[in-house]
């Protein structure tokens, strides 16, 4: 699967995501927050278009139309006449290219940020479960959430120090990964309000130092 | 006369086009990029216009100090329980489970036994501080009515309701992690060597520096350690008196940075709510007197006695954990102010030319 962005004023193929890449997913959707009239579609390995990549738009400077009207036929993509390639469309394509590589640069690094974040062991949904489980008990009245109960039993604690550890936990756990989504909108932001290169090579420094340098402390 | 910096990010200051500062910061390819260098010997002028605060001045050398180092820490313990009966609220120990830490832990055990420490002491932590310390979390913690709070919290929960106590300047106090550079540059043997110019310009070599900085830096070096009163005799010596003079204000400052109700950090505060343990005037007497129990011939010695006083809570297994970095996970992606002033003033956009030193010791 690869998540593509489309021009709606001409149907101008925008962006095409790699394979099976969840950043290309956060990507094209920080991307696509920063203009307006754009539509995200994701498309299968059947689809013609999944052929095609960033290099046939940017490197190749080549330019597509999308027929969203046949899904899987070879017509779903065309080349675009150069009757509409009109100006908002390049503009917003001058954009794309010039905002891409900050905010591949933040996917990658908030992905990479996130790999830190301490993961509870083998299954990493239990952690909405264990957090159910805090919320429904009652520290004060000592009224405990059965899973408080059940984690006490079979870690020989008593039902308080099982609920303050796991409170412990998850508490990290949520709090590293907010910090993380806090400062992915406020670059996500800043880059979609910027139109020039210095501007962005400037932000692009800013999140190097933020997820990389600052924390050489 | 103008305001002066009392701490400030360097990454900021990295862009700014003069020789004087690029020479500067050429620095940051031996140290930490965070580390804002300050030296308070007044001997090192640096092109960024910054001044030391009265509680972070260097004590005057004293050759017949004799207080022992546990002496020194059950001493600091008394003076924070002090403070603590006349404000009456809790103490909030910033526990990473690193060896400072936790042998801030176990002094305070030691004092007060394990009842009354429960009772006096919460304990702000990471789930790192678990792997961190294993033997204290299960020996120790897990079991315990301490109250627990996520360290996670810490930057956004800053109020007089709390005295903070942290681990900082044990450290400076013992040499850094940079003297696990200078092993892996020469291995163990060279701790102990005497210095000498040419050996100091090698290892800023091996560190990428260019010949030219590489020289200057050790000219500046030079001059500080030659009026160091105490004796700096060694490569270790050497590179502990540079961190224990020049890295001192930077580590006090570096959590005050991420305080978000920056309102409340005053020099009141400072004085009566904010402890960093190791960094009262014993520790600093102790450690420019004391030869024998910071390190002995490798760096994995390094801390050697920290970990012995510890293990006698935690167990002889502690005496084999290494020193490694845990502060970085309580400040790492949050935004922090980029200097204070002297007045506290938070500075949250840092413009590099308004805090430019001319007079400086890297003009060329």
């Amino acid at each position: 699967m690869k998540v593509i962005l489309v021009d709606q004023t001409n149907t101008g193929l925008l962006y095409v995501g790699k394979e099976n890449n969840r950043s290309s997913s956060v990507i094209a959707n920080i991307l696509k927050n920063g203009l307006v009239d754009v539509r995200l579609f994701a498309i299968g390995d059947q689809n013609p278009v999944h052929n095609l990549s960033n290099n046939d738009l940017y490197k190749d400077k080549k330019h597509y139309s999308i027929s969203t009207k046949s899904f899987l036929s070879n017509e779903f993509f065309s080349p675009l006449k150069e009757s509409l390639q009109n100006e908002i469309y390049l503009k917003r394509r001058e954009l794309i290219e010039l905002r891409m590589p900050i905010v591949e640069r933040l996917a990658f690094l908030s992905s990479q940020a996130l790999h830190f974040v301490y993961q509870l062991p083998h299954f990493i949904d239990v952690e909405n479960d264990l957090y159910h489980a805090i919320k429904e008990s009652d520290s004060e009245l000592e009224d405990w959430h059965y899973g408080i109960k059940e984690y006490a039993h079979t870690n020989q604690l008593e039902p308080k120090h099982a609920y303050r550890e796991i409170k412990l936990e998850i508490e990290t756990i949520r709090h590293i990964k907010i910090k993380i989504y806090s400062l992915i909108k406020h670059f996500s932001d800043k880059i979609n309000l910027s139109n020039n290169k210095e501007e962005l090579e400037a932000i692009s420094n800013e999140i190097f130092n933020k997820f990389i340098k600052d924390n050489y402390i | 006369m103008s305001v002066s910096l009392y701490c400030y990010n360097p990454i900021r200051f990295s862009s700014f086009e003069k020789q004087d500062i690029k020479t500067f910061n050429e620095l940051y390819k031996i140290i930490n990029f965070g580390v804002a260098f300050i030296d308070r010997t007044e001997i090192i002028k640096t092109p960024v216009r910054t001044a030391i605060p009265l509680q972070l001045k260097l004590p005057a050398y004293d050759s017949t100090f004799n207080m022992s180092y546990e002496e020194c820490c059950q001493a600091r313990v008394r003076e924070i329980l002090k403070k603590q009966e006349e404000l009456d609220v809790p103490i909030n120990l910033l526990y990473s489970g690193g060896i400072d830490s936790s042998l801030i832990l176990v002094s305070f055990i030691k004092e007060l036994g394990m009842t009354e420490a429960e009772k006096r002491i919460q304990i702000m932590l990471h789930t790192e501080s678990i792997e961190e310390n294993p033997w204290m979390w299960h020996r120790i913690l897990r079991r315990s009515n301490f109250k627990m709070i996520a360290s996670e919290e810490m930057s956004n929960n800053w109020n007089k309701e709390k005295l903070i106590v942290g681990g900082e300047f044990n450290d400076q106090l013992m040499g850094s992690e940079m003297i696990r550079k200078l092993c892996e540059w020469k291995g163990d043997r060279i701790l102990h060597q005497p210095w000498t110019e040419t050996l100091m310009t090698e290892f800023h070599l091996y560190m990428n520096l260019s010949k030219e900085d590489a020289e200057h830096w050790t000219k500046v070096f030079l001059e500080h350690v030659k009026r160091a009163p105490c004796a700096v005799e060694t490569v270790y010596e050497w590179w502990w008196w540079i961190n224990f003079t020049c890295k001192w204000s930077s580590i006090y400052f570096r959590l005050l940075m991420h305080v978000k109700n920056k309102a409340l950090v005053t020099q009141e505060y400072l004085d009566n709510y904010y402890f960093q343990f190791y960094g009262d005037e014993n520790f600093q007497k102790w450690s420019m007197v004391n030869r024998t129990h910071k390190i002995k011939d490798s760096w994995l010695s390094y801390k050697w006695h920290s970990k012995e006083l510890i293990a006698e809570v935690c167990g002889e297994e502690y005496k084999s954990k290494i020193k490694r970095g845990s502060l970085w996970r309580l400040l790492s992606y949050t935004i922090g102010a980029e200097a204070i002033d002297q007045n506290y003033n938070f500075i949250e956009k840092v413009k590099p030319i308004d805090w430019y030193n001319s007079n400086n010791s890297f003009i060329i």
